[in-house]
């Protein structure tokens, strides 16, 4: 009887503290996350002390409290949302197409001697262009509606995607691939199977990189002959002194790439689990 | 039977450039043979494992295998990004072939090296003992005629490497597929192998049979040691 007890309590304890250790771990991480909150609440605070003492003009920096009321209203106007759905799409649309483009010629140029030879040398070349200062030439070669937007946002996303792919591939581990030689693999599976997952984790870099290019993109190309869109409510609140809707998009666009980025770092998570650290 | 040869090579040459690295090499293992070569760094010894594996096929001269080969590398070798067990089946749903029960097959081979409950692990979490178990699993789950292994204990403590060892020799004794190891570690070859060939300028420049005497003699001295050889001792 005592002998089962005791199995049965041992067995129990070890079952509990199995299940301590997670919530112990969650813990300490959430009180690390809660510290770190600290300063950034801090400045906040001070900001709008430092604004309702009159220290900072409302002409040129509103206060927290001030910038909330003006969201508050941009959205209840719809104003906010029709602008975010207008740069949302066109940061997809070009994103989309950055990703295709970079990643598929990342991959030929990374698995074909003869394609790296033809698409390697212009790529890096290209890629010292300041493309940002593209816009003039793309005015010119796309007009002034959505095309040179999302063209913008299609190249800034392209160029890191396409060194990142390329790097990973051209990475992959020989050694990997023989021994898979050695087992029968066809050069279709190694390609499958080895060379292509060697390339994921850079991959993923390219991603976040890419995507941090596309949001940058878009707030320098919707600033220029805009109708529409975040970068277009920026321009018009500029020019008639409005700093509290300028900083309300800008914090938009903060959001949105953090979002974004969030969505990636869900990716890395699930796709790199068997990274040890 | 006995005298069925698995590898034969004759007269095999491999050159760099002006240098031959393989002189005219003639090699014969028997089927199920358990043969040890050695060699200085520069030999040829990779070299000539790499054309058995079918690596390299850029040669001159005769060589062939008769049957499926596997290979044992000095690292594991592992797809960091599958589990243990989908490690071990990496070479056996090859070429449209399918398998039956590839979770199955994966346990049963890993249990053969200890470590059957480590199937769902991934291999970054893996000792380096571990992970070379794993990579002779892989090998020997295909059932090959010819293993090659390819100093897959180098890299291995000492400790790990006696284990290892006489895993090898168990693994051997019940799969029965003939060996080729090359290695550099003498007391290594005594120890496994049932004959001994030293590479030398891209030729076999020796011949030892390793006799039953100095193998049990130095089983007694390791069992005095405290490493238990009794159970891979063969007949």
């Amino acid at each position: 009887m005592s002998t089962s007890t005791d199995l049965l309590g041992r067995a129990r304890e070890r079952t509990a503290s199995k299940d301590v250790r997670t919530p112990r771990r969650i813990g300490r991480w959430r009180v690390s996350a809660l510290l770190r909150l600290i300063s950034p609440i801090a400045l906040v605070l001070l900001w709008q002390l430092l604004s309702s003492a009159g220290a900072i003009s409302e002409d040129k920096l509103v206060s927290p409290v001030s910038i909330g009321a003006t969201a508050g209203q941009l959205i209840q106007s719809g104003e906010l949302g029709d602008a975010m759905v207008v740069s949302l799409r066109r940061v997809a649309i070009g994103f989309a197409i950055g990703l295709v483009v970079g990643a598929v010629i990342g991959i030929a140029a990374g698995l074909s001697r003869w394609s790296d030879l033809l698409i390697d040398p212009p790529m890096q070349m290209l890629r010292t262009l300041p493309f940002l200062g593209l816009i003039p030439l793309f005015i010119i070669w796309f007009g002034i509606g959505e095309a040179p937007k999302i063209a913008l946002v299609a190249l800034g996303t392209a160029f890191p995607l396409y060194v990142n792919v390329h790097a990973g591939i051209k990475d992959a581990d020989r050694r990997l691939v023989e021994a898979t030689t050695v087992l029968g693999y066809s050069r279709w599976e190694r390609v499958r199977h080895v060379i292509l997952p060697s390339a994921v984790p850079n991959s993923l870099v390219g991603l976040r990189l890419g995507l941090a290019a596309a949001w940058l993109s878009l707030v320098v190309g919707e600033q220029i002959n805009a109708s529409a869109g975040l970068g277009y409510m920026i321009n018009n609140a500029s020019e008639f002194g409005r700093n509290d809707i300028v900083l309300v998009a800008l914090l938009v666009y903060a959001i949105l790439g953090l979002l974004t980025d969030g969505v990636v770092r869900l990716l890395e998570r699930r796709l790199l689990r068997w990274r040890t650290s | 039977m006995a005298n069925e040869l698995t590898v034969h090579v004759r007269g095999l040459v491999k050159q760099f450039g002006d240098r031959h690295v393989l002189d005219g090499l003639d090699l014969a293992v028997r089927k199920g043979e358990f043969v040890a070569l050695l060699g200085r760094s520069g030999s040829g010894k990779s070299t000539l494992l790499r054309i058995l594996s079918g690596l390299d096929r850029d040669v001159t001269g005769e060589s062939t295998v008769d049957g499926t080969v596997s290979v044992a590398f000095q690292q594991p070798r592992l797809l960091d990004w599958r589990t243990v067990w989908r490690n071990v089946v990496l070479g056996l749903g090859v070429n449209g072939k399918k398998v039956a029960d590839p979770r199955g097959t994966a346990e049963r081979a890993l249990a053969e090296v200890h470590l059957a409950e480590l199937a769902d692990a991934w291999p970054q979490t893996l000792s380096g003992g571990e992970a070379q178990r794993v990579s002779l699993a892989r090998a020997l789950v295909r059932e090959p005629d010819l293993l090659l292994l390819d100093e897959p204990f180098a890299a291995l403590d000492a400790l790990t490497r006696l284990a290892m060892h006489r895993l090898v020799r168990q693994l051997w004794i019940t799969h029965r597929p003939a060996v080729l190891l090359v290695t550099h570690d003498v007391d290594e070859a005594l120890v496994l192998a049932d004959r001994i060939l030293v590479l030398d300028s891209g030729r076999i420049i020796a011949e030892h049979i390793v006799t039953e005497p100095h193998a049990r003699l130095r089983t007694e001295v390791l069992a005095d040691l405290g490493v238990n050889e009794s159970e891979v001792h063969v007949a």
